[in-house]
């Protein structure tokens, strides 16, 4: 059993403090009520026999005693706050999904998680946000108001779903001190990072309450063009109820404007409307009159790349093959050149193979994010280094800008790096992370948000989230209550029994012990 | 007639003329009265024989028994004499503590005994005691001498109702002692809350030549109070004072002491051909009374 007010060990100083005082005030000399009798004579007797309680002498009463330490302990413990659904021993975080959403949403959940904290044990609780970092918004023995206080007013998004808060919450875990989290959000969970999890963590859903309606899609997203063409998108939708969903009342507008797509059925009972222009505009699916989804669809702007004279004709070909990009003479997004401006730098060898500039303050932090994003762990740097007879090194700094440099040479037919398969991935990837350009989520499951992306969107508006940049991001939502197909389990019950607390318990044992005292008292047992 | 205590009642001294105190043998030197003397004289009812002494009276000597024996034997009579009843109601403050006092039950007591013996001719004597024994009113005999005992014992109990004193039992009996009075029946009507004890008490009652009857002035709540919590109780005579934290075990070993206390005192007095009546002092008295008078006799 654990307490919210107090720790553990406080409880007990409590306690023991309480049995001592009240053993001291046994002890006490007590104001007698004075009676006059006939005779004192066989009241002698008696208590020759049975010492009446005197200071320092003999301690009496120890049913008395043991009866006013137990009411006095239960009600001590019950003014710790006690709890039976952990031991004292283990950790509660409870993990407030920072992804994108309304306000109004936002505010909810960070309603639900101070809820959620406020039945967990006060010693061994937090509250942290999952955003771009990990935000404590509550530390252990802290109130919950003080959550509210530090969380910012508006939401901020989180770019990698919550398995990353899970992987650097799970360090926590261990020693002996088991770990429990309660997300609060819809963010989705991959099922492998929870199976990746130590033993010790224990990941729940805290759960948002029972339905008020059914939603009439179950999935509402944008995947990219089948045509492949760049500036369109292909939209997906997925109703909740296929036997009573009845196609010819759907109308799609964009920006208000209606869009008239064909709708085409999928084999899995889905429908897809393509080529639907991707320029940013907020597509809404009505049923009958009725609102029943919205996305921001992305913005497909074309990346101006500028090329230096001298860059090699297989580099400038991979980029080119990317839809996204497009050849400019002048004001390129993206310069690719040998020179200092270039974004995409051909230098010569003697320099680390691969130098990443990134904005990001902690350039060792970015390192291996870096690595995975622009596809670095892919290349095959063993065989590259034997044919350079250098070593091929990965150098991450931070600057002002973002910048790659790479060896001209690995573009040369001096090695083999053009004709592997990592060159071609690695060269998208970067084009895309140097024009800092959101991936692409191609789905959104029933009631959730679609992640973000760096840099941090700092302003929410109905479904477009706004960079500080002016650059703006898709935001799914669907009409009806946000239902989870939850990938963990939901949190369990508060308490020690659903419905009614150890708090209700103890109340219950105290009036008992109380009634005892009483009839005892009325017994004669007690004095 | 000044009868403060009301213990003139007729109802009440009507019932208590309806029963008899009977004594086994009565002790010699006594008035002609009902009762069997140890004394061997001139009566009705032919008891013995004797040798004749010389200052016999010649009419005593039986000349059947000298035709046929030849010897002189005299005839004996059983002597008829009176029991002297000595009535000691306890006066002492405790008896005074309740109310009503248990005083007014043991002064009704010592009427209907006093009732009683003056009515079949025997000597009656009131001595009231407290600290000590009050021998102020004389022993009498006569039925018309009741008002007197009672307006006697009434200004007794007054002025120990006014000047209340502490309980001696065996200061008071070894006074009576002292007045060397004739072998009888010493009533005692008393709570018995001797503060020396019972030991005191019974030793001092052995010494005393007297047919004890021993009647106990006692309340339900003595043998069963009704004290709870930490208390301090004050006796009243004394003034000691006795912190008592009343637990079921404290009563116990107080009903115990009680119980003890009473026990050995009926011990007594079944030694002494006596008996001990515990009384209860808010019921009908003469009621109580009556169980001692089986068939309408005590047989003292």
């Amino acid at each position: 059993m654990t307490f919210t007010l107090f720790s553990t060990l406080a409880t007990l100083i409590g306690v023991a403090i309480i049995a001592a005082g009240l053993a001291l005030l046994q002890r006490l000399r007590v104001q007698h009520r004075e009676i006059e009798v006939a005779s004192t004579l066989f009241w002698q007797a008696a208590v020759k026999e049975t010492r009446a309680r005197v200071f320092v002498h003999k301690f009496r009463h120890w049913p008395a005693w043991l009866l006013l330490v137990l009411i006095a302990s239960l009600l001590w413990i019950l003014l710790a706050g006690p709890n039976w659904s952990g031991g004292e021993q283990m950790q509660h975080v409870v993990l407030l999904d920072g992804s994108i959403a309304d306000p109004d949403v936002a505010a909810s959940d960070l309603e639900l998680a101070t809820l959620k904290a406020s039945k967990l044990p006060w010693m061994n609780r937090e509250i942290v946000l999952a955003g771009p970092q990990l935000q404590t918004l509550l530390r252990s023995g802290e109130p919950v108001q003080v959550a509210n206080l530090r969380r910012d007013k508006a939401p901020t998004p989180t770019s990698t779903g919550l398995e990353w808060a899970l992987e650097s919450l799970a360090g926590r875990a261990g020693q002996g001190r088991p770990l429990t989290i309660h997300i609060v959000g819809d963010a989705r969970v991959d099922q492998r990072y929870l199976d990746a999890l130590p033993d010790e963590v224990t990941v729940y859903r805290v759960d948002r309450g029972p339905a008020q309606g059914k939603p009439l899609l179950r999935a509402l997203g944008v995947s990219d063009a089948e045509s492949g063409v760049w500036q369109t998108v292909d939209l997906l939708f997925a109703p909740a109820a296929l036997d009573t969903f009845q196609l010819e009342k759907i109308n799609v507008t964009i920006d208000q404007e209606p869009f008239s797509g064909e709708i085409q059925a999928t084999s899995g009972g889905d429908y897809v409307v393509k080529n639907v222009p991707a320029g940013g505009g907020v597509l809404r699916m009505n049923y009958e009159a009725s609102e029943v989804g919205a996305i921001t669809l992305p913005r497909r702007d074309l990346i101006r790349i500028g090329f230096e004279a001298g860059t090699p004709e297989v580099l400038k070909q991979l980029i080119l093959l990317d839809p996204a990009c497009t050849e400019v003479q002048r004001q390129p997004d993206l310069l690719v050149g040998e020179s200092e401006d270039a974004d995409l730098r051909l230098r010569s060898e003697g320099r680390p193979a691969f130098q990443v500039d990134t904005d990001l303050k902690d350039a060792d932090l970015a390192l291996e994010e870096l690595i995975d994003e622009l596809a670095l762990r892919q290349i095959d740097a063993t065989a590259l280094a034997q044919q350079s007879g250098r070593v091929i090194d990965v150098q991450v700094a931070s600057s002002d800008q973002r910048k790659i440099s790479v060896w001209k040479n690995l573009f040369s037919t001096t090695y083999n790096f053009q004709q592997s398969r990592a060159c071609p991935i690695f060269v998208a990837r970067s084009i895309r992370w140097l024009a800092n350009r959101p991936v692409l989520v191609p789905w959104a499951e029933q009631g959730m948000r679609l992640p973000a992306a760096r840099p941090v969107f700092d302003r929410v508006v109905d479904l477009t989230a706004t960079a500080a940049d002016g650059r703006t991001l898709l935001v799914t939502r669907l009409s009806g209550p946000a239902v989870v197909a939850a990938a963990v389990e939901s949190s369990p019950a508060d308490g020690f029994v659903a419905g009614l607390g150890v708090a209700v318990w103890i109340g219950i044992l105290v009036v008992i012990m109380l009634l005892a005292e009483w009839a005892l008292y009325q017994k004669g047992r007690l004095p | 007639m000044n009868d403060p205590f009301n213990l003139l009642d007729p109802d009440f001294l009507q019932q208590a003329n309806a029963m008899r105190v009977v004594a086994r043998r009565v002790a010699p030197a006594g008035r002609w009265a009902e009762h069997r003397s140890r004394d061997r004289g001139q009566g009705m009812e032919f008891r013995d024989y004797r040798p004749y002494s010389p200052g016999d009276e010649l009419k005593s000597i039986d000349w059947n028994v000298y035709r046929r024996l030849g010897r002189f034997v005299v005839r004996l009579f059983e002597e008829m004499e009176d029991l002297p009843i000595y009535l000691m109601p306890d006066l002492s403050r405790s008896m005074w503590h309740d109310d009503p006092p248990r005083a007014i039950t043991a002064m009704k007591v010592a009427i209907a005994f006093a009732s009683i013996g003056l009515d079949q001719h025997d000597r009656v004597g009131i001595l009231p005691f407290a600290e000590n024994l009050d021998s102020s009113i004389r022993p009498t005999s006569g039925r018309g001498r009741l008002g007197l005992l009672a307006e006697s014992i009434s200004r007794a109990a007054e002025k120990a109702r006014d000047l209340p004193k502490g309980t001696d039992l065996a200061t008071s009996l070894s006074k009576l002692r002292g007045l060397r009075m004739r072998e009888g029946l010493l009533v005692i009507i008393s709570d018995f809350f001797d503060p020396q004890g019972i030991e005191v008490m019974t030793t001092e009652l052995k010494r005393t030549r007297h047919r004890p009857l021993l009647v106990a002035v006692s309340r339900q709540d003595d043998r069963d109070p009704e004290l709870q919590g930490d208390i301090r109780v004050r006796d009243c005579e004394t003034g000691d004072m006795q912190d008592v934290s009343v637990t079921a075990s404290v009563k116990e070993e107080y009903r115990r002491a009680y119980d003890g206390h009473f026990e050995k005192l009926q011990d007594f007095a079944r030694s002494r051909q006596g008996n001990l009546l515990v009384l209860d002092h808010e019921a009908d008295v003469m009621k109580q009374l009556s169980q001692l008078f089986e068939g309408g006799s005590y047989v003292a």
